[in-house]
């Protein structure tokens, strides 16, 4: 009996047993399933993003300004860690701080998050080891980094855009991130999940600007060398082409002040005499005045209501283009003085001095232009010599290139092209006149003028010896920090445009408060030389040749009449041993070789899935050299399809078989 | 007699089930096995390729900074005495647009 009871216990508890484990699983499976579900998911799957590479940057010759790559953020558990010495070293080795080393070493910490990013191939064995995990994150390369630093901008370690046009065009270069699914196993190793979830990133646009490396490289180190040998305390290069507003170079350098943004479009200066030209230009423009119209000059000094003006080079009466050659201030008071205010004000406005040029660039400045109920009664007088407004650097550029391209004011230009990663072009710039300002005629007898200035009058220092230059040069009081003017202290400056019949470049040289000399005929004129001699000795600083050959034709008859009439002092100065010219020879190419190497850059198109010889076919069609090895089809190309490159480029064609 | 055939046919029959059975569990573990396997090569030969082209962009960059102007021209003019010319000592070749 008692036997039969206890069997029917034992029973009872496995029935129980049993009933238990039915209800548990019941319970888990019906009522809790989704939680657990969500649990195994957690422990077995995570979900890691994939960071969008940011679109790169490139110069107007396809040059790569601005590239992005893959770098690894790196966290450790140091309870996880087995061989924390082996950790240690490799730590080290990467160039972690000794700090960030003794803390991911330290097996009473959690978790460490090493600050920077680390190279994956560097990275790659301490990446494997137990306890290390990884995050992928987009680095950004510059090159050159200092030369276009100030135009580029830059993005910092945590990818965000701080500055240049890394901020200003951040919506279309950074892309979008993707993600993906990643399975664990028990040990912790990822695998690609089977499951085919994941989100490709959408890589950004690719910009090519408008800049050319080659003449902002000349143009930061003229500068640098200027700034040191003058003695000045910064100054800043504009180089731009006058044909379509295309900015070719933009160099700033201030010594000792910190500097954001670039100054060349930020900091407005009192352009002084280099605004003489475009109050010429508009009077002639007008019918008020003639080239050959002359006033007195009193001996180089004339007082008018109240304020005493001066002259460098006292003469008795100068005419319109004598008065802009010696940078006469009286003369081109009396004769500015045949505008109204209303028509001065207007004169300058209509050159855009006053309001942003639109460049898509952050904290540009609009520089300062008062409207006639605001002026003195010495406003007019001072306006005409260039004081009392203020300009930047791009703004002069590009009211000089109205005399330049025939009278067009056009709105500047940095950005040339914007192309999706699928080569589609968003957008292109076209040349975009702002306001028809000037005739052809009365813009170039005033750019003759200006030849008058480079030849013989201030500005001889900036003279080339084949090519006519025209040019102006400025030397301006510099204000002090609370009112009125600094004395001593000044800002030299020179205008030129090159070469003189046809401009090619407008080119701006300021430099602040120079010590050796102060004036911008003798301090900026000289800077513009030597940037013109080496883009013209250079092999690609967006020089059109063929026109370039034609000036120098050109510019050689004027030069053998210069020496005819025997009018010494406007010959080119004669060359030292070092400088002998060499033999004036101009060599014809075919046509044909020309359409070759005038072609512009292109991307690289897509030739996935093509046989070999249609993937080499259509590459050399649109203008590229191709390398290729193996059989089968085509798989990518290096550069990838979409990225703008230069013709003539080597693309490397990735074959699969 | 006939009863223990039957029951024997019988059995063999389940025996083959059951090794049927194991045979497709062990395919089946087989191609999970060999799938995570291929996955796991595939991640690391897409890291490899992460880490060579990151490696790739750095050279590629290094060599563009090394061989820019401002990197080249101090270094020649220092070491080999070499200067930019004067506008009258470069030749430009003009190319001309009638020719065939």
């Amino acid at each position: 009996m008692l036997r039969q009871s206890r069997i029917t216990l034992i029973h009872l508890s496995l029935v129980l047993f049993a009933g238990a484990i039915v209800v548990r699983a019941a319970q888990v499976q019906l009522f809790q399933s989704k939680q657990w579900t969500q649990k195994a998911a957690r422990q077995h799957f995570a979900s890691t993003e994939i960071p969008a590479s940011r679109g790169a940057i490139y110069d107007v010759s396809g040059a790569p300004l601005a590239m992005s790559r893959e770098m690894l953020r790196l966290s450790l558990s140091p309870r996880e860690i087995k061989d924390r010495r082996a950790v240690g070293r490799d730590l080290t080795s990467l160039g972690v701080p000794g700090e960030f080393v003794s803390r991911a070493t330290d097996a009473r910490r959690a978790w460490v998050d090493l600050p920077g990013t680390y190279s994956p191939a560097r990275a790659a064995d301490l990446a494997a080891m137990r306890g290390v995990y990884t995050r992928p994150t987009v680095d950004r390369v510059y090159t050159p980094r200092e030369a276009t630093r100030r135009i580029v901008g830059w993005v910092d370690d945590t990818g965000t855009a701080r500055g240049g046009l890394e901020l200003t065009l951040d919506s279309l270069l950074r892309g979008t991130d993707g993600h993906a699914v990643i399975a664990r196993d028990a040990r912790g190793r990822r695998f690609d999940s089977p499951a085919d979830s994941d989100v490709a990133p959408e890589p950004g646009d690719a910009v090519q600007l408008t800049i050319n490396q080659e003449l902002q490289e000349i143009s930061v180190r003229a500068l640098s060398d200027a700034i040191a040998k003058m003695g000045a305390t910064g100054g800043d290069i504009v180089i731009l082409d006058p044909q379509d507003g295309e900015i070719r170079a933009m160099a700033s350098q201030r010594v000792g002040q910190p500097t954001f943004g670039n100054p060349a479009l930020s900091e407005p200066f009192e352009p002084g005499s280099t605004v003489k030209p475009l109050f010429a230009a508009m009077l002639l423009q007008r019918g008020l005045a003639h080239p050959t119209d002359t006033v007195n000059t009193e001996n180089g000094v004339y007082t008018i209501e109240g304020r005493t003006i001066h002259d460098e080079e006292p003469k008795p009466q100068l005419t319109l283009a004598q008065a802009i050659e010696y940078s006469s201030n009286i003369a081109m008071v009396k004769f500015v003085s045949r505008l109204t205010p209303r028509q001065e004000f207007e004169t300058l406005r209509d050159y855009g001095f006053g309001m942003p040029t639109g460049v898509p660039y952050p904290g540009e400045a609009s520089g300062i232009l008062y409207p006639p109920s605001e002026w003195s009664r010495q406003s007019p007088a001072s306006m005409a010599i260039g004081y009392e407004v203020a300009v930047t650097p791009l703004q002069l550029a590009a009211a000089y290139g109205a005399i330049a391209n025939g009278g067009d004011l056009l709105e500047p230009a940095l950005i040339k092209e914007i192309r999706a990663r699928d080569g589609t072009v968003l957008y292109h710039h076209d040349r975009r006149v702002v306001r028809h300002l000037l005739s052809p005629q009365v813009a170039a007898t005033v750019r003759k003028m200006m030849v008058g200035v480079v030849q013989g009058g201030t500005s001889t220092e900036a003279q080339l010896a084949r090519f006519t230059l025209a040019g102006k040069s400025g030397t301006a009081r510099r204000g002090a920090t609370k009112h009125g003017y600094s004395a001593g202290r000044y800002t030299a400056s020179f205008v030129g445009l090159f070469p003189a019949d046809k401009p090619l470049y407008v080119i701006i040289v300021k430099l602040d408060d120079p010590k050796s000399t102060i004036f911008g005929g003798k301090a900026a004129a000289p800077v513009s030389k030597i940037v013109l001699q080496a883009a013209i000795a250079s092999r690609d600083a967006a020089l059109d040749r063929n026109a370039l050959a034609s000036s120098e034709t050109l510019s050689k008859i004027e030069d053998t009449t210069v020496a005819s009439t025997g009018d010494v002092a406007r010959a080119p100065a004669a060359p030292d041993t070092d400088d002998a010219p060499a033999p004036p020879i101009v060599v014809t190419l075919p046509a044909r070789a020309a359409a070759q190497r005038t072609l512009p850059p292109r991307a690289v198109p897509d030739v996935h899935g093509l046989s070999i010889r249609a993937a080499v076919y259509a590459l050399h069609h649109a203008g590229f050299r191709v390398q290729a090895s193996g059989a089968g089809t085509a798989q990518s190309t290096l550069p990838n399809a979409g990225v703008v490159t230069g013709a003539g480029a080597v693309v490397r064609l990735v074959t699969s078989p | 007699m006939a009863k223990r055939r039957v029951a024997a046919r019988g059995r063999a029959w389940v025996a083959l089930a059951l090794f049927g059975f194991v045979l497709i569990a062990a395919g089946v573990i087989w191609r999970r096995t060999a799938g995570i396997t291929r996955s796991r090569d595939i991640r690391v030969l897409e890291q490899r390729r992460v880490q060579l082209e990151s490696e790739r962009a750095q050279l590629e960059s290094d060599v563009r900074d090394l061989s820019s102007r401002s990197v080249l021209a101090p270094l020649v003019e220092r070491r080999l005495g070499m200067r930019v010319p004067n506008d009258s000592q470069v030749v430009i070749l003009s190319r001309s647009r009638s020719a065939p």
